[in-house]
């Protein structure tokens, strides 16, 4: 009943107080969008150098049980394959952490009386210009197979439609095919190789360590750290530094929303003294000074919202592409201006209903 | 009834100087459907009296009994209770709900006191049209003259049907004209049963109310109702109080 009193009593101050309360809602709006634009451009260039790592290299591959670093340093990963549900048990097990897990099939053929290994490549990361029964080369390969050259592949004659940039690894001296044609070579519809991105910031370590338990003997896990675990340290470190930005933020705005909340307090001593003396409930009185306050945090919290989207998305491309992914950001900035402005108030709103509300009549 | 058994109010002086009474074993009887003024200079305790017999200042000696119930026998949130559904206060300044209209102020306690919010607009609506005032019911406080604002905290004081209405000068802010509409409101909210305490400092409006109770320096002083908490007692008293004073 009081709580109820206490809304009914919010949402018409709210809509009396309009000019006052959209003051208030801009103040939470500038905070909010301020950090919620510097935390969606932080992630966003997080993600694209976390990309360009990956560029080098995945930090973890899954291959078949018993696939050892070397062995698959040189692609000799014979004729076993990964079990059928290896990707969604990955991603079962990884879950946010992962940004995305890479299928290969790897096989090795004959090419010009050598042996040559054949990546089948998922469709997401075949070229898009390559036509799907054309064939990279590698690199290293490249110089003795140059675009354009033809050679016989298990009775086919294919030709390189392109020669891929060097990546310091055998994949400088393999050829690649998409996926499906490595799968029609081998005559089976499965991978032996699964190469696992992180998102930025994520510890491989401890993603490997998640990754052996979940798997169990079901297949390998190979770490290779490359640049991740440098990139995780300065993710966790500039995370740190943001965290202590957002901190003194959200120490502004609650001292920002105390002030307030004391005046409006000392202004309408009389009004909450009449309130307790008509019979309103301490819960009504304080569940009335909470809502607005919270109702005015939340609506100031989602104009920051949305404008550091836009101010962030119009900084970054990156950030307008993937928006609903940020949604969280809002969500964690909306749901703290919440808590903030009801911390404030129901601090202030319990100090005014300890005060005698008979002194605040009688100073009448 | 209400009845009032020897209560005193002390509070602690500011700076820690000496003590202030405000009321000194008060006792007295209010039958239902009185009008009472309460008179006296300031700081003689009247409205301190107001808000004890209102359950909002506990004395430091006495009881305040309100029917049976002994008023600060009763824990916070049933003292609560009894101020929203038994007693309506009326304040000099009006104290009306600023960001609120007329009707929504008069709605408010009926909502509060747990009426559907259907009820309690038709309760409330039906009270403006009482006192005389439901065409200004979508006006806010500052849009109305002070008589009007008046009207609206009376309004307000009885939506819920109290037996009891405390009124702290609530015609000390009217022009007189005001202020007799004011009193024939009161009046007849006495003529109905209901029990209506006036602090006042307007010896005019005292003059007219039947029943009339003057304290000084804390002190019971004056009754005019005969047989009422002991007409020598109350000499007494009046000629302690005087010297006291002087």
């Amino acid at each position: 009943m009081s709580v109820r009193a206490g809304a009914w009593l919010a949402a018409r101050e709210l809509r009396a107080r309009w000019p006052r309360v959209l003051l208030a809602a801009g103040v939470v709006a500038v905070l909010s969008g301020t950090a919620v634009t510097m935390e969606l451009l932080a992630r966003a260039r997080e993600e694209a150098i976390a990309g360009r790592i990956d560029s080098m290299g995945a930090p973890l591959t899954i291959a078949p049980s018993g696939t050892t670093s070397e062995a698959l340093g040189r692609y000799d990963l014979g004729a076993a394959v990964l079990p059928a549900d290896a990707a969604s048990r990955v991603a079962g097990v990884l879950g946010g952490a992962l940004r995305r897990a890479e299928a290969r099939l790897v096989l090795s053929v004959e090419v010009g009386g050598r042996s040559v290994p054949l990546v089948g490549l998922p469709p997401e990361v075949w070229p898009g210009d390559v036509a799907p029964d054309g064939v990279l080369a590698g690199a290293e390969l490249g110089r003795t197979m140059p675009e354009g050259s033809s050679f016989a592949l298990r009775g086919e004659t294919v030709s390189i439609a392109r020669v891929a940039p060097p990546a310091g690894s055998i994949d400088d001296v393999a050829l690649f095919v998409p996926l499906a044609v490595a799968q029609r070579l081998a005559g089976a519809a499965a991978v032996n190789e699964l190469r696992v991105y992180l998102r930025a910031g994520e510890d491989p370590v401890q993603a490997e360590a998640r990754l052996r338990g979940g798997l169990e003997a079901a297949a390998s896990v190979i770490r290779h750290d490359r640049g991740t675990v440098a990139d995780g340290e300065t993710h966790a470190s500039l995370a740190a530094h943001r965290g202590a930005a957002y901190a003194l933020l959200a120490a502004v705005a609650l001292l920002c929303l105390l002030i307030a909340a004391h005046l409006d307090a000392s202004e309408r001593r009389l009004e909450l003294a009449t309130l307790v003396a008509i019979g309103a409930p301490p819960s009504g009185i304080l569940s009335a000074l909470v809502l607005r306050t919270a109702v005015t945090g939340a609506a100031g919290a989602l104009l920051g919202t949305a404008a550091g989207i836009a101010v962030a998305a119009g900084q970054d491309p990156e950030v307008a592409s993937a928006w609903l992914r940020w949604l969280p950001v809002g969500g964690t900035a909306l749901l703290g201006a919440v808590l903030v402005g009801a911390a404030a108030s129901l601090g202030v709103g319990i100090a005014s209903l300890l005060r005698d509300p008979v002194a605040d009549l009688q100073e009448t | 009834m209400i009845r009032i058994e020897n209560v005193s109010k002390t509070y602690p002086a500011p700076g820690g100087g000496e003590e202030v009474h405000a009321l000194r074993e008060v006792s007295l009887q209010i039958r239902p459907g009185e009008l009472v003024a309460v008179i006296g200079p300031s700081g003689s305790g009247k409205s301190t009296l107001l808000h004890a017999i209102g359950g909002m200042s506990a004395p430091t000696a006495g009881q305040v009994f309100l029917g049976e119930t002994d008023v600060y026998d009763l824990g916070v949130q049933a003292r609560t209770e009894l101020r929203l559904k038994e007693v309506g206060y009326v304040f000099q300044t009006f104290n009306l709900v600023p960001y609120l209209t007329c009707l929504e102020n008069v709605v408010l306690p009926a909502y509060l006191a747990g009426a559907p919010r259907k009820d309690a607009r038709a309760r409330a609506l039906a009270t403006l049209e009482r006192l005389g005032i439901a065409a200004r019911r979508a006006h806010r406080p500052g849009e109305l003259s002070v008589g009007e604002r008046q009207r609206v905290g009376i309004a307000r004081a009885i939506v819920n049907g109290p037996r009891v209405l405390l009124a702290d000068e609530p015609t000390g802010n009217l022009d007189p004209a005001s202020a007799d509409e004011v009193m024939a409101i009161l009046r007849e909210l006495a003529a109905g049963g209901q029990t209506v305490v006036m602090v006042t400092h307007d010896p005019r409006l005292a003059a007219a109310t039947p029943r009339t109770i003057k304290l000084a320096a804390g002190r019971l002083v004056e009754d005019t109702a005969a047989g009422v908490a002991g007409g020598p007692a109350t000499t007494a008293a009046r000629v302690a109080a005087e010297r006291s004073l002087s």
